[in-house]
């Protein structure tokens, strides 16, 4: 399997302290700066798209891995969180805002289906 | 059927994006009985941006900001999943500002930092008055689609 592209975004939840909305955030925010039209284009299904979700906060066991995973609207999915991401404590307010940071990778099996034309 | 013309003769044109659709050297438009048959210039991926210029009215400064924002939210491997190079990339800018005249295209096509580009400045994007007539705060949307030249894999 080839990777396509890696998708990078961030969110937050500033007053909740909910890491998994924090963590659906920053899905969205990664999924919605590009499109991977190559699927149209060369009429493959996106059931063969595997896509692997890291999402990296500062409480990893308080997020939902399958409330992540169905952010993602197609392929198959697979949700690891880590450590990461970043807690903003406000000690005055008693508050903390929590950041959520994720890589989201689509991979394919292009399996020589297709070829670039060399130049 | 049609014989599908060499690979020297074809050219895209029109709707690029869709295999069904090439143009031979100086003819129209056919549909080819099945398009796995035979495809050269493909939609890939498109990657989209926002950028502003919040003080100084700047178009340009606002497209290569929201080019800047549509690359780097991404790390595209296309090419080389499809054994091409970053180089054999083409890539189509589209920008919308509310003064396309106003955008230094050459500025914005050195934010590419691979293939072939192409830049498109339409009307669009946003600007925003500043309150007490200070300036105008200043929106610019970009879409940049990445295209590469393929064909049917020895499968």
């Amino acid at each position: 399997m080839q990777r396509l592209i890696l998708e990078l975004g961030t969110g937050n939840d500033l007053y909740g302290e909910d890491y998994t909305k924090a963590a659906c955030r920053a899905v969205q925010d990664a999924i919605h700066h590009s499109s991977l039209i190559l699927f149209r284009s060369l009429e493959i299904s996106h059931e063969q798209m595997q896509v692997n979700v890291t999402v990296g906060v500062q409480r990893p066991d308080q997020v939902d891995r399958e409330a992540v995973a169905r952010e993602l609207p197609r392929g198959n999915v697979s949700v690891t969180v880590t450590q990461g991401g970043l807690n903003v404590v406000d000690e005055v307010h008693q508050t903390t805002s929590v950041i959520a940071t994720v890589a989201i990778e689509a991979c394919l099996d292009v399996s020589e289906a297709w070829q670039a034309i060399p130049r | 059927m049609i014989a599908p013309p060499s690979r020297v003769q074809l050219r895209c044109s029109g709707n690029v994006g869709h295999p069904r659709y090439f143009q031979q050297e100086g003819q129209s438009f056919f549909n080819l009985v099945n398009p796995s048959n035979l495809m050269a210039k493909t939609r890939m991926v498109m990657e989209l941006g926002m950028g502003t210029s919040l003080v100084s009215q700047d178009y340009t400064k606002a497209a290569c900001r929201a080019i800047q924002d549509a690359l780097y939210h991404n790390s595209l491997h296309v090419a080389q999943a499809f054994g091409a190079s970053p180089e054999d990339m083409v890539v189509e800018l589209e920008v919308g500002v509310q003064q396309p005249d106003q955008v230094d295209v050459e500025q914005v096509r050195q934010q590419i930092p691979y293939g072939r580009c192409s830049v498109r400045v339409v009307h669009g994007g946003l600007d925003i008055p500043q309150p007490h007539q200070r300036g105008t705060t200043t929106v610019a949307n970009v879409a940049v689609v990445v295209y590469l030249d393929l064909e049917p894999g020895d499968r």
